[in-house]
């Protein structure tokens, strides 16, 4: 049965050294737990600046040592001097399949006229678009390094303005209120990963509000413990039809 | 005791308080808590906690199945530590 992590990261995190924050051995624990294929960043696209570099790197260590199992998702920052070439060589140099931006990294929010435009390139030239809406939780953030959620609600005008966009919004169910996730998933054209949903049967409980065909199973490994998300695939009683849209098909169709 | 949400911070200030137990419940299942808090308070001082319903079991569980810690010290976090605990309470308070 395929498994698809839509939400994994190469190279290592910026403020400690994890478990498994090298490409070989990421991928042996996300292959242990099952996991079929998995999209990976780079976790260096947070904080370098020279993100060709950065996508050029993680393109080549996913062939390197991950062919046929990981994705490269590269990163574009609109704040950066002709952004657009980056852009131009994701889609065209790497052959990637989506961007996964950083807004409140690099700066910038959902309203500014620069990621509108990326927004419009990246549909033009057919990429989905990852959103990290947080990467680490406030309480453990480096004092001199603070980055609040990113506010996605400037999406639903945007969204309506760019017909061919489609959004995914990584680590978002601690930051996006429910009000505005019933107005997101209502769009069609958002889907949310699982790394961050917490509660006691939590896929259960997030499914009275948005539809399977909205959700997708992602780790945030190896920051996040991979486990954990599997854990929750189990911790809720599911539909085949259910599960099968939100480990694969969901991802799948993107 | 709660390690906090900076638990980094949370296990240096138990170390030097060695009859004071940590609770792991209520942080994000980030990579590298249990191993700090099994490395620099030792097996016995870690207690396993859910957060329910607050946290998902999952998130709180896979933070000590999959810490690199032996199986021994993770039988005594999900398991031995509070029952030891709690066994002594109970003694206390039928005397």
């Amino acid at each position: 049965m395929p498994l698809i992590d839509t939400n994994v990261h190469l190279s290592r995190w910026p403020f400690r050294r994890v478990a498994n924050d090298t490409t070989p051995a990421l991928i042996a624990k996300l292959k242990q737990l099952g996991i079929t294929e998995a999209w990976a960043g780079s976790y260096d696209a947070l904080l370098h600046r020279d993100l060709s570099a950065v996508n050029e790197s993680l393109a080549a260590d996913c062939r390197r040592h991950g062919a046929g199992f990981l994705k490269p998702i590269g990163c574009v920052n609109p704040s950066l001097p002709d952004w657009e070439e980056d852009l131009r060589r994701c889609a065209e140099v790497f052959k990637m399949k989506a961007l996964r931006l950083y807004p409140n990294y690099h700066q910038y929010d959902l309203v500014d006229a620069r990621f509108k435009k990326l927004f419009a390139m990246a549909a033009t030239h057919g990429l989905h678009v990852q959103i990290a809406v947080m990467m680490e939780e406030e309480r453990t953030q480096h004092p001199l390094v603070r980055v609040p959620h990113v506010n996605t609600a400037p999406l639903i005008d945007l969204l309506k303005q760019t017909p061919k966009a489609r959004v995914m919004l990584l680590n978002g169910f601690r930051a996006v209120r429910a009000g505005l996730l019933l107005r997101l998933q209502a769009s069609r054209r958002v889907w949310f990963d699982l790394s961050t949903l917490e509660g006691m049967a939590g896929i259960g409980r997030i499914l009275k509000q948005v539809p399977a065909d909205r959700l997708v199973f992602g780790t945030a490994a190896p920051f996040y413990i991979p486990e954990s998300a599997v854990l929750k695939l189990k911790e809720s009683k599911l539909t085949t039809k259910q599960l099968d849209a939100i480990t694969f098909k969901n991802a799948q169709a993107l | 005791m709660h390690s906090g949400g900076n638990w980094e911070r949370g296990l240096r200030a138990l170390r030097t308080v060695p009859n004071v137990s940590a609770e792991l419940a209520g942080s994000e299942p980030v990579a590298g808590f249990v191993e700090m808090a099994v490395r620099e308070l030792g097996a016995d001082r870690v207690i396993w906690a859910s957060d329910a319903g607050g946290r998902s079991f999952a998130s709180q569980l896979a933070k000590v199945y999959e810490a690199r810690i032996p199986d021994a010290a993770k039988q005594k976090i999900l398991c031995d530590n509070f029952r030891r605990q709690a066994e002594r309470a109970l003694r206390f308070k039928e005397n």
